[in-house]
């Protein structure tokens, strides 16, 4: 266990932070993130995932979770897309703060309508007609704009 | 047999999240057990997405640590079985017979004890193999970006460039490669002293007099890749604090090689 959270831990965190801007319920989100990986470690398929997408997975999932909780909505009495603009913006803020210099910048090598897709996608849990819906881009352009942003990113780390 | 049309679909990306129905999931992993490609592409998908959540790494407060630990201590703690012994004194038949419950509550227990113990030692092996198998992964990595600084280095045309010490450190030096053409750049850093704690060494390419990031230090393997660097007049390594900076500290110059 000790083992599992000095390896991962940092990147974890990093994951729910995205999702949830307050510091408080991040930890608390974290601690239930590393209970449940504890808890399903023997479910764990090596063929199927990495261990670190696994674990990946149970943050995000565990954030969202969180996110969609009633106690979550009563802390944020805001409209959904304001709430996601004032979110990203204090994320930002945050980031620059904590961050490296230089990785922080990965995002903003993709421009504002594949990164604002990307983030909802990969970061704030939408799944691909959620997007579509709320945000009124046809799920075809949803679909393309992951995949290019996603290529984007892979040819910047040298992933080919 | 590689379904371009499959694999573009964003579909495997989706599988990676974790966020498709059973049904769908099912799918790819037939079709990625009947075409390699499409493993190769989930592959590079995860890479990325865990590159991506690495680069992104906040540490969380040492608080969460601890309470985490004592919660999973306590939670090992109710699991274990509490025993209890109705002491009597009674005639001998009843001292008997509560003997007999005794002696086989003590088998219990016993037996109770040693799958617990087998459930530890499972979970351990478990955890154990994971370990291993992402260690595998990690491994195999190591190899290909080894192969790549091979390749690199058996290059006619690679550059050999001596980075000298200067006044802020004047023993210091670095040895660096630079294949143009790939724009590959190898660092090696053996010849610099181990930075102060909080500080880290930083790489810079020079062109036109503008100095450009080219790659933080580590001074844990020898030979290292760089970013890539495309055109410079010089290359120069400077101490800054852990995580870099945007532009070098000059007064912290380590050292300087010209390219020509």
């Amino acid at each position: 266990m000790s083992y599992l959270y000095d390896h991962y831990s940092g990147m974890l965190y990093g994951v729910i932070s995205r999702i949830v801007s307050d510091e408080n319920i991040g930890k608390e989100v974290l601690q239930d993130c590393f209970l449940k990986i504890w808890d399903r470690i023997s479910t764990y398929d090596a063929n199927k995932a990495r261990l670190a997408t696994w674990m990946i997975n149970i943050a995000r999932n565990s954030a969202i979770d969180k996110t969609r909780s009633k106690e979550y909505s009563q802390l944020k009495k805001t409209d959904s897309d304001v709430n996601f603009v004032y979110e990203n913006t204090i994320q930002r803020s945050v980031q620059t703060k904590e961050e490296e210099i230089g990785v922080s910048q990965w995002l903003d090598l993709l421009d504002e309508d594949h990164r604002l897709i990307f983030e909802l996608f990969y970061f704030k849990g939408f799944t691909q007609s959620e997007i579509t819906k709320n945000y009124h881009v046809p799920l075809g352009t949803v679909k393309t704009r992951l995949r290019n942003g996603l290529m984007k990113l892979r040819k910047h780390l040298n992933i080919s | 047999m590689k379904d371009l049309k499959y694999i573009d679909s964003g579909i495997l990306e989706a599988y990676v999240l974790n966020v498709l129905s059973a049904d769908e999931a099912q799918e790819v992993e037939t079709r990625m057990a009947g075409d390699p490609a499409i493993r190769i592409e989930v592959d590079k998908i995860e890479q990325t997405l865990i590159e991506l959540a690495e680069g992104y790494t906040v540490i969380p407060p040492p608080t969460v640590k601890e309470s985490l630990l004592s919660q999973v201590e306590a939670n090992s703690i109710k699991k274990k079985p509490v025993a209890q012994f109705p002491v009597l004194f009674w005639q001998y038949a009843v001292a008997a017979s509560v003997l007999l419950m005794m002696s086989f509550m003590w088998l219990w227990i016993q037996s109770d004890n040693t799958l617990a113990l087998a459930q530890q030692q499972l979970e351990a092996v478990a955890l154990e193999q994971t370990r291993v198998a992402d260690l595998y992964n990690t491994t195999t990595h190591l190899v290909e970006e080894q192969e790549t600084l091979i390749a690199a280095l058996a290059d006619p045309q690679l550059q050999r460039i001596q980075l000298a010490g200067q006044v802020y450190d004047p023993q210091a030096n670095a040895l660096l490669f630079w294949q143009q053409q790939r724009q590959v750049v190898l660092l090696d850093p053996s010849g610099l002293q181990t930075p102060p704690a909080g500080y880290q060494y930083q790489l810079w390419y020079l062109l036109d007099g503008q100095p450009f990031d080219a790659g933080l230090i580590s001074m844990d393997s020898e030979l290292q890749k760089m970013k890539l660097v495309k055109n410079a007049d010089a290359f120069a390594i400077t101490l800054e604090p852990t995580g870099g900076s945007q532009s070098p500290t000059l007064e912290k110059l380590t050292v300087l090689g010209s390219t020509i």
